[in-house]
């Protein structure tokens, strides 16, 4: 080999370690690069996280559509007779009921907590039983973290049953509470 | 000296007997009575047969009379004509006529004869200016020859019984009828409104709660002209449960703090004192003893019952002693008439008894015997009872006399009885 080629392939090595050299000053604009290129992967994987702007992708036309929607996951407590405790086996109602309630969407939404009776009786003091029942549930939701200002009670005794038939299981569907959202 | 005290103490022994103990067992001293029909104008024939009809049985429901069934047509200007009725042992013979007059006004006249010697005994003229109201005009005919006989009065039969109807989940409609549920008006319609009572023995006013607002509200309303005027209101409950005797004071059961507690509310100020403080339920007030205590129902024994305590301050007082869930009570004098649960099974009908009850004696008489009665009601003779009884899934307007142990029911045809006041 001449001289000239060696003395030409060793400043061509030379030239490519000096381009090396820069490309830590590249390096840094590329790694800024490779960041930015990388969020983009990262965000991607991160979309489960950002499943909340799937709900945040639902929109209601009204208010009603979304009480009515919310509505449907709302489940109502029943009660024994002459009782206003509510059971170890309604508890789990007010707890999912009291997650609703506390949801993003329903969280600006009041609720209206509406006792009930069967229709033994018929005097004030079946009213009271069903302002006891709403009481009870109001409670409860309280303890579940609901807010009690946002919640009002009323009873309707017997005046609202839900089956009219005269016998047991026709008893334990209307003594029961209800809950009504309302903007 | 001895004597002297063992009569004494025995005379005082006899003065303590309580009326309620007494049975009441006389010979059949009843007047035999026949209703005539002696119309011949052309009157609606529906009409004057339910007159009719309606007259007989309010002389049945007096409970003084011997009262035929048969219908029977005579003159009402020939006297002559009670041979036959008086062979039948007919003691007296009321002969009717109905016309109208020219401005449409009906008119009864009414004709009061002793059949055996077809004496006439007294004369009366009846009218009234609708004559879809005619029940109130045989009701006066029936008082009338009531009062003749020197019989205890039932003037409560003119009254106008005040009723909430549910028609409809979360529907219902006050109406005013007679006690016989044959004349009846809508006065309150539109959404739920229950629980009406009178404002005064006037019957020209009454109060009732609407559940139509954001609230429970108690309202007044003129009968005659339909003024409403807005009472007081309060979130949970707002139940008018009695009035004073001079009309300005009500003892309301409401629940401003989610709790139902029996108030003394002020007419005419509007302000309210609250009676009763236990934490679990109190309502269902009424006042007694010239309106300076209260009789309630309360569950701070653990299940309804009725308790008594001063208005101004004192203890509460349990006043019944028998039963497990009485629920509801009218008051009379020393006298206390209530609704008790019987004979109850989670998987088996219960049955509701009335049973009255003086508050200074241990004695309590049962009054009815079966089925479901509810909401009694002390009518001002004292010896008259309304109440609510479910018969075969309907309700009917029940009406209990006292003194002849006998209860008489009118059906309601359409719509459940909600709750009462006469």
């Amino acid at each position: 080999m001449s001289r000239s080629l060696i003395f030409t392939l060793t400043f061509l090595v030379l030239l490519a370690g000096g381009c090396a050299s820069k490309a830590p000053e590249l390096s840094d604009t590329s790694a800024a690069t490779i960041a930015q290129t990388s969020a983009p992967e990262l965000a991607a994987d991160s979309q489960i996280s950002t499943m909340a702007g799937v709900d945040e992708n639902v929109s209601f036309g009204s208010v009603d559509e979304r009480v009515s929607a919310i509505g449907k996951d709302i489940e109502p407590v029943y009660f024994a007779t002459d009782s206003y405790r509510i059971s170890e086996a309604e508890l789990h109602k007010i707890d999912k009921n009291a997650q609703v309630f506390n949801s993003e969407l329903a969280r600006d939404l009041s609720i209206k907590v509406e006792g009930n009776c069967d229709e033994w009786g018929t005097d004030e003091y079946n009213y009271a039983l069903g302002l006891k029942r709403a009481k009870s549930a109001k409670d409860a939701l309280s303890i579940d973290g609901v807010d009690e200002g946002r919640m009002s009670l009323v009873s309707y005794g017997e005046s609202k049953p839900v089956c009219f038939e005269h016998n047991e299981a026709c008893w334990q569907q209307n003594r029961r509470v209800d809950f009504e959202l309302l903007p | 000296m001895r004597h002297f005290f063992l009569l004494l103490i025995i005379t005082l022994q006899l003065l303590a007997y309580d009326a309620t103990i007494e049975i009441v067992k006389q010979i059949d001293k009843k007047s035999h009575i026949v209703v005539a029909d002696c119309t011949t104008a052309p009157i609606n024939a529906i009409m004057k047969k339910k007159f009719l009809k309606l007259l007989i049985g309010d002389l049945k429901v007096t409970t003084h009379f011997n009262v035929s069934d048969s219908y029977v047509t005579l003159s009402y200007d020939n006297k002559d004509d009670l041979a036959q009725l008086a062979k039948e042992n007919t003691e007296l013979v009321v002969k009717t006529k109905i016309e109208k007059d020219p401005t449409g006004k009906l008119i009864v006249s009414a004709k009061l004869f002793n059949a055996k010697n077809m004496t006439p005994l007294y004369e009366k003229f009846y009218s009234i200016a609708k004559a879809e109201r005619y029940p109130f005009l045989a009701h006066r005919v029936a008082i009338d020859i009531n009062d003749f006989i020197g019989a205890p009065p039932v003037d409560w039969m003119k009254k106008y019984v005040i009723f909430a109807r549910y028609t409809r989940p979360g529907k219902s409609d006050i109406m005013v009828s007679d006690y016989t549920l044959t004349f009846k008006k809508k006065i309150v319609t539109g959404g739920l409104n229950l629980f009406p009572k009178w404002a005064n023995k006037a019957q020209d006013a009454f109060y009732y709660t609407s559940f139509n607002g954001a609230n429970p509200t108690l309202y007044r309303v003129d009968i005659y002209t339909g003024v409403k005027r807005k009472i007081a209101s309060s979130p949970g409950m707002m139940i008018c449960s009695d009035v004073s005797k001079d009309g300005r004071k009500l003892l309301v059961t409401m629940a401003p703090n989610d709790q139902p507690d029996i108030y003394l509310l002020d007419v005419a100020t509007g302000a309210k004192r609250r009676i009763t403080r236990y934490k679990g339920i109190d309502v269902s007030g009424n006042f007694v003893d010239h309106d300076q205590n209260i009789v309630f129902i309360s569950e701070r024994l653990g299940y309804p019952n009725i308790f008594a305590k001063p208005l101004n301050g004192g203890n509460v007082e349990q006043m019944v002693f028998h039963g497990k869930n009485n629920s509801s009570c009218s008051t009379f004098g020393k006298y206390i008439v209530y609704s008790s649960r019987e004979q109850f099974s989670s998987f088996g009908n219960s049955t509701f008894n009335l049973y009255l009850i003086s508050t200074q004696t241990d004695y309590i008489r049962k009054l009815t015997t079966s089925g479901k009665n509810l909401f009694p009601r002390f009518g001002e003779d004292g010896e008259t009872i309304l109440f609510i009884k479910y018969i075969d899934g309907k309700t009917a307007l029940g009406v209990l006399r006292l003194n002849a142990n006998k209860s008489f029911l009118f059906p309601l045809q359409a719509g459940k009885i909600q709750s009462i006041d006469w």
